[in-house]
């Protein structure tokens, strides 16, 4: 399939899948609770997840090319299980849950790759880990600003 | 939480549809429609099931569960 010249560890190709796995059940949670912040009239909150989403799908996107370049086949079939949260809270716990399962997954897929001496494929890796790291970073900081202001007060500030 | 996603089931339903005796799959999708469809949400239903029986459990060792034995009075939260 295709004109690729590089062939892919077999074990590589499926750690990218396994990671797009993710990536793909990100797009799909974190876009969904994106739209219900905007229909709850959380604008900030709005723009700011969407972004997420996108971010995720910019990730699915570099991976797709990866296992493309490397021979394999991309699975976009398989989905995680997208959990949509009823309160702002909650959506930023649930999102939480997805980027704490993301960060093993792409240490494991870096190791990997180190393994296997594939270093342009560690290198994408560790470009998404980085991304994921300062995603957390945000929504860390969003738990602290509720636990330190209240929701109230948060969420008046999200409008 | 939004746990069925395919029928926008919550986790309270779910847990709801326990404590009316749901003690298995085909109990709570009878009992709340939850878990009907892809089967997705099956592990996370399996997971509030199993948090029910080990609190019963915590409570009352003699007691026993008897399946598909949904209470009538169950009604969606
Ligand atoms: S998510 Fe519950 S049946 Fe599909
Ligand atoms: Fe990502
Ligand atoms: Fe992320």
């Amino acid at each position: 399939m295709g004109s690729s010249s590089v062939q892919g560890h077999p074990a590589v190709i499926d750690a990218l899948n396994t990671v797009l796995t993710g990536e793909l059940t990100s797009i799909n949670q974190y876009f969904v609770h994106a739209e219900l912040c905007e229909h709850w009239g959380f604008d900030k909150l709005h723009g700011k997840i969407r972004k997420e989403s996108i971010d995720e799908m910019k990730h699915a996107e570099s991976l797709v090319e990866r296992v493309l370049f490397l021979g394999g086949m991309p699975n976009v079939q398989r989905l995680g299980k997208v959990t949509i949260g009823e309160t702002v809270p909650e959506i930023l716990e649930l999102d939480r849950v997805l980027e704490n399962e993301a960060i093993p997954r792409l240490r494991d897929a870096i190791a990997l790759c180190h393994t296997h001496g594939d270093h342009g494929t560690r290198t994408l890796l560790e470009s998404i880990l980085r991304s994921e790291e300062e995603h957390i970073d945000w929504i860390d900081a969003q738990l602290e600003l509720i636990a330190r202001v209240g929701l109230e007060n948060y969420l008046a500030s999200r409008i | 939480m939004i746990v069925c996603i395919c029928n926008g089931i919550s986790d309270r339903t779910i847990r709801a549809a326990v404590r009316c005796g749901a003690r298995d799959l085909g109990d709570v999708a009878r009992a709340c429609e939850a878990g009907g469809d892809c089967g997705s949400c099956h592990d996370q239903i399996r997971g509030i099931i199993g948090d029910a029986d080990r609190a019963t459990e915590g409570r009352s060792s003699s007691e026993h569960h008897t399946h598909g034995a949904v209470s009538e009075s169950f009604t969606s939260v």
